[in-house]
């Protein structure tokens, strides 16, 4: 046995290390590399990236996007006063009738949400998080068992 | 390593299963060969040897007739199974391993080691030095052996290593000293067990 200054190591271990060969890859890879391909090329293209949509349905998608893109910002416009609200609707009269009723379907769900929170009393709400956290720790502990457990020494 | 081999391939830019299954088959034990050593686990290495060639298929046009098919192959493999490894073991070893590998770190330079004189395992024929090298691999913890095998299979310097890690240089350099003597231990182990881990296997 001899004593290795750190140097010696280094030219001990990389010697054993660069004569290893490559590693065989599994007979499976190959089989599993092209299923998943023909799997994918099967999807129906609504089921894959926009990068693989047909272009008419792209191009129908930019526009769709593009108005509804321009009638929340011609809104926000409104709201703030930049806009007048006839220019709009006479530009967005549907556009506008749908917002309409969403902003009353909106206000309609606040005004039965809002009393009911402020009537909860502050010890509850309170406990609520106070079980929501402990119930975040607990899982954090049981992962961390299971990791331990189950999956660290396979 | 067989990264650098050209591929055989029509120049059309056509894809065919058949160009692509050519192209697989060159390269396929490079990557996983990477990402085996990167992971020490040959499952996990599967699966992103599996994704790397995904990701190449999606650009077969390109890698089909690049000289650097090899290169970029290496690198997605070797910056999947980093982040695989970031974002599973780190996230699931949260209550252990992360804190003792925060206090790893810094301290000293110097580790002195008994060895033979000779070298490692050099009484075991060449399939047994394999197995029990890889198993060895293996058992580090990924901190020292993602490092040591970036240092010393991929060649890259201490500062590349440490950028890609998001590590500091000197918890590289401790990490990799560590991984060495940590490697050099368990390699005499098993050269003087005098077991045949081909038979154990």
């Amino acid at each position: 046995m001899a004593r290795l200054t750190p140097e010696q190591l280094e030219q001990k271990i990389h010697a054993v290390l660069r004569e290893q060969p490559t590693r065989k890859a599994p007979i499976s890879l190959e089989a599993r590399v092209l299923g998943e391909i023909a799997r994918r090329q099967a999807l129906p293209w609504w089921h894959k990236s926009y990068v693989y949509w047909p272009n008419p349905v792209k191009l129908l998608f930019l526009v769709l996007a593009t108005g509804v893109a321009a009638g929340v910002l011609l809104y926000s416009m409104q709201v703030l006063g930049l806009v007048s609200g006839d220019v709009l609707k006479q530009v967005f009269e549907p556009v506008m009738g749908a917002i309409n009723t969403l902003r009353v379907i909106s206000s309609a769900l606040l005004g039965w949400v809002k009393p009911a929170v402020m009537g909860v009393s502050a010890t509850y709400l309170y406990a609520a998080l106070a079980i929501l956290g402990g119930a975040y720790a607990i899982m954090l502990g049981l992962g961390a068992t299971a990791y331990r457990v189950l999956w660290q020494h396979r | 390593m067989n990264d650098e081999l050209p591929v055989q391939t029509e120049t059309s830019g056509n894809m065919t299963p058949l160009d692509f299954t050519t192209f697989m088959r060159n390269y396929q034990d490079m990557v996983y060969s990477t990402a085996v050593r990167l992971l020490g686990n040959d499952a996990q290495a599967e699966d992103i040897s599996q994704e790397v060639f995904l990701k190449a298929y999606e650009r077969f046009d390109d890698l089909s007739t690049s000289p650097t098919a090899g290169g970029w192959l290496k690198t997605v493999t070797t910056n999947l199974s980093i982040n695989h490894l970031q974002r599973y073991r780190k996230r699931w070893s949260f209550f252990s391993d992360l804190v003792h590998r925060d206090s790893d770190g810094e301290d000293g330079n110097e580790i002195e080691f008994a060895a033979p004189d000779g070298d490692f395992l050099s009484d075991l024929d060449q399939e047994d030095r394999r197995a029990w090298v890889e198993r060895a691999l293996e058992q580090l913890p990924d901190h020292q052996r993602v490092p040591l095998v970036l240092y010393h299979f991929q060649e890259q310097p201490y500062d590349e290593i440490a950028r890609q890690l998001g590590i500091s240089l000197s918890k590289v350099k401790t990490d990799i000293m560590r991984g060495r003597a940590a490697l050099a231990q368990i390699l005499m182990r098993s050269g003087t067990s005098h077991e045949s881990l081909t038979a154990q296997r």
